[in-house]
């Protein structure tokens, strides 16, 4: 803010000169009587874009004591730029002394506004003008041929077509961070003595690299659309667009001062106005067209981990400044990188150096020239590595993927792996050098080694082959085990019950003993058994007493507990054949006796049936 | 018999087992790619463990895909509650989302609960759980068989501690085996999804957005919606294909 500078600079000098004023008040009070300003607006309408002026003009002193305060104009104008002009009249002998300060501006906003009273401090008064009115009236756009983004305007009148600023912008469809030239070129067909930027263009959305100009601009004479003109580039840069999507390239505003020569009214006028000898100077705007830009996102597929943004070209290249370091002294590893696109925003790369090295933050250098069109150089990172633990190490190779415009693919500049030999001793941690365990990076634990036991997914416990044997075999073991002691204590409290649970074996026994003795020929031993069996069988089933068992009354029983009324017969009937046989003469043997034995365990099985 | 009991042990599945050592192969060798796959080929034949599921979540860290990497590490949770390189690596996974949720504060005896249920590993608790039920019932064949002799008062000693850490285990194994009271969880698996006040495909609805990784609470589902719930208790509609259950 040069302005802002110089107004501080003139309200110092303002105080030094109210000090002078206060010493010599007195001789000066008559001349400061007279001192009186005003301020008009030239003109009081005018379009958007175009250049207006506010003329404050101080009568009767030829300087101010400070800057005039200007209106806030912000809303509506932007300052440009101020001159001054005196004047001295004598009339009647009366001189007549005159300041007049013009500040130009350019209106930015359709409108009427009111240019608010400007304060002067002129004669040691402080002197206020009336305030204005200014209309901004929407003035269509200025003529287009043959240039685009022409625009003059001014007091005086200078074409569009002979004086306007061009935006070249190349390539107009990048990538991300791709570069983009844009040369902003003056054209013109009138007298230009000077000319400066009022307003840089504005790269939102770029990281733009200026590209030096030489201090003596090469003027070039060009025909442009059929019609000659000096030319010249007023600025370039190289931008490197930070995001995807639409941007645009603001316009650039030049004022240039143009000598004019008016068309003398008379030769008096001619002769006294001594500028007309070389024309008088004229300010005029001019901006160039805003330019549209389309970028490109970079492709997702294949980018590579080590890629950090870089869209151009690159070459990488790692060197150490020793082969062999003894351990704890510094070791520098320098990675050069070469190429073309935005080196300066390119990130460092990452060290996979192994832990026992120490690494510092790399020191950055860089030598970037910008040519006509590209923009390229070299960066050199310079990372002072401390090595901790001795013996032959591996810097391993850095990566860093850039895109390839030309190509649109990513491709990856690697270094060559660097030996480096520590000697010397690791340190050694002895009591009281002791410190906690360093993390150096985070990462996850390492996966499952041993084979996993597979289960079915979603696999319940219940069903399965195994939780039912489990479930069951025990159960049953228990209910066995209940129904055994059950038994045992009926056997043991119940006599009938234990009887008739003995029964059958106590016959099973003595029918065996019966067969034994069938090949004998003690035929009254025989039956005997065999009726002991039936006899005993049936009084136990029946728990009365052996010897009182009665043929009627165990007819009478055994019916009464439902044994069916032909195995009774049949029992009964043997019984008999067993009193008989007994008392009859021996020599019956072998076949008879077997049959008789089967039979009376017919009989037996029949009647524990008919029982049970 | 207690592998039996343990039960589980269907087959062997040799064939799967090869699956997952050819994944652990790859892993070690850095193609985290083919061990994912190898490993994805166990759970597609139907079979889980939680060490497939741990070495599942593992590869998907390495190969950046965060989202699904919880999600495994869940599903292994879920069979082993109590693994530290599990919980390890979900807590690692869950700091590098988006989202940071301030989990509401549980009750202490809920907790206490969880910590209960998630103790013991699953084929311990069976183990457990199957002797204790043998002890149980052994003892008391014994206190019938041996009745009024010595043994049978050792029996029935045994039969009733046995049959005490049957029901205090076996309550566990139960609230495992039927996931009683365990609500249907799930992972965000879309990078960015909004969370809508009502299940109606409408921007408009909109009340937050959540991102991939983030574990929500599944209460109820309407058609292609799920009605989730964060662990900050905010609660909203997603289509049921932006997350996945755990």
């Amino acid at each position: 803010m040069p302005r802002a500078v110089s107004r501080r600079a003139a309200w110092l000098g303002a105080a030094w000169v109210l000090v002078l004023a206060a010493g010599e008040a007195a001789p000066r009070s008559a001349a400061a009587q007279d001192v009186s300003a005003r301020a008009y607006l030239t003109p009081d309408a005018v379009g958007v874009n175009r250049q207006f002026v506010l003329n404050v003009e101080v009568t009767g002193t030829q300087r101010t004591d400070a800057d005039p305060q200007l209106p806030d104009t912000e809303d509506f104008a932007r300052y440009l730029g101020v001159s001054s002009s005196t004047s001295m009249q004598i009339v009647n002998g009366l001189t007549t002394v005159s300041l007049t300060l013009q500040y130009r501006y350019l209106a930015t906003e359709v409108g009427t506004f009111e240019v608010g009273p400007v304060g002067v401090r002129a004669g040691g008064r402080l002197l206020e003008t009336e305030p204005l009115s200014l209309t901004v009236t929407a003035a269509a756009p200025p003529p287009p041929a043959p240039g685009p983004g022409a625009g003059a305007q001014g007091p005086t009148e200078i074409p569009p077509e002979d004086l306007f600023v061009v935006a070249e912008v190349s390539p107009r469809r990048v990538y991300e961070n791709e570069p983009v030239v844009v040369s902003y070129r003056l054209f013109t067909r009138v007298d230009v003595s000077s000319y400066g930027v009022t307003q840089a263009a504005g790269y939102e959305g770029f990281w733009a690299e200026d590209v030096p100009q030489p201090q003596n601009p090469e003027i070039q004479q060009v025909v442009r659309d059929g019609v000659p003109y000096a030319t010249t580039v007023l600025r370039r840069s190289v931008l490197f667009p930070t995001g995807p999507g639409p941007k645009t390239v603001e316009p650039l505003t030049v004022e240039a001062r143009v000598r004019v020569r008016r068309r003398s009214l008379s030769l008096f006028d001619d002769f006294f106005d001594r500028s007309s000898l070389f024309g008088s100077l004229v300010p005029v705007v001019v901006a160039s067209e805003a330019v549209d830009v389309e970028v490109l996102p970079l492709p997702a597929e294949g980018r590579p981990e080590s890629f950090t943004g870089l869209v151009g070209r690159l070459q990488t290249s790692a060197s150490l400044d020793r082969s062999e370091v003894r351990t704890n002294e510094a070791v520098t590893l320098s990675l050069t990188v070469s190429g073309e696109g935005n080196l300066r925003a390119l990130q460092p790369p990452d060290l996979d150096l192994p832990g026992d090295f120490e690494v510092f933050p790399p020191d950055i250098s860089e030598s970037i020239e910008r040519s006509g069109t590209t923009i390229g150089g070299t960066r050199t990172y310079e990372y002072v590595l401390i090595p901790r633990i001795p013996g032959p190490k591996t810097v391993p190779p850095i990566e860093m993927a850039y895109f390839d415009v030309e190509e649109e693919r990513y491709v990856t500049s690697s270094t060559a792996p660097l030996a480096l030999e520590v000697t010397g001793e690791g340190v050694v941690a002895g009591p009281g050098v002791r410190a906690g365990v360093e993390t150096l990076r985070e990462d996850i634990r390492f996966i499952r080694i041993a084979p996993p036991r597979l289960v079915a997914t979603g696999g319940a416990l219940v069903g399965t082959a195994g939780f039912w044997l489990v479930t069951l075999l025990p159960m049953l073991a228990l209910l066995s085990a209940v129904g055994v002691r059950w038994h045992r204590e009926r056997l043991e409290g119940d006599v009938a019950y234990a009887r008739g649970r003995r029964a059958a074996r106590v016959a099973r026994r003595r029918l065996a003993r019966a067969r034994s003795l069938i090949s004998d020929d003690d035929v009254r031993g025989f039956y005997t058994e065999v009726e002991r069996a039936l006899r005993g069988f049936l009084a136990d089933k029946l728990n009365v007493a052996e010897a009182g068992l009665m043929s009627e009354t165990a007819e009478s029983a055994l019916l009464g507990r439902g044994v069916a009324a032909e195995a009774v017969g049949e029992y009964l009937e043997c019984l008999g054949a067993c009193d008989r046989a007994r008392f009859a003469p021996p020599g019956e043997r072998g076949e008879g006796r077997t049959a008789f034995l089967d039979r009376a365990g017919r009989a037996m099985a029949a009647v524990q049936d008919g029982l049970s | 018999m207690l592998a039996a009991l343990a039960g589980l042990a269907p087959g062997a599945a040799p064939l799967q087992v090869e699956f997952y050592q050819e994944g652990n192969r790859l892993y070690q060798e850095g193609d985290f790619e083919g061990a994912l796959s190898s490993y994805l080929r166990v759970v597609e034949a139907g079979f889980e463990s939680g060490e497939v599921y741990y070495n599942i979540g593992n590869a998907y860290f390495k190969v950046g895909d965060l989202a699904r990497a919880i999600l495994y590490y869940e599903r292994a949770r879920r069979l082993r509650p109590g693994d530290e390189d599990v919980l390890a690596n979900l807590d690692l996974a869950r700091s590098l989302t988006v989202d940071e949720i301030e989990p509401l504060p549980t009750f202490w005896v809920l907790e206490l609960w969880g910590w209960w249920v998630g103790l013991l590993p699953r084929p311990l608790l069976i183990l457990l759980v199957a002797a204790a039920y043998v002890s149980a019932v052994g003892g008391a064949i014994v206190l019938v068989g041996m009745r009024g002799r010595r043994p049978a008062a050792w029996g029935g000693r045994v039969a009733v501690g046995a049959g005490a850490v049957l029901v205090v285990l076996g309550l566990n194994l139960a609230v495992r085996e039927f996931g009683i009271g365990r609500p249907e969880e799930a992972v965000v698996l879309a990078p960015r999804v909004n969370v809508l006040s009502a299940p109606i495909e409408d921007e408009a609805l909109t009340i937050f957005t959540v991102h991939e990784g983030t574990k929500v609470r599944v209460d109820r589902r309407a058609d292609a919606w799920a009605e989730v719930v964060l662990e900050d208790g905010r609660v909203g509609w997603v289509r049921v294909e932006a997350i996945e259950t755990i």
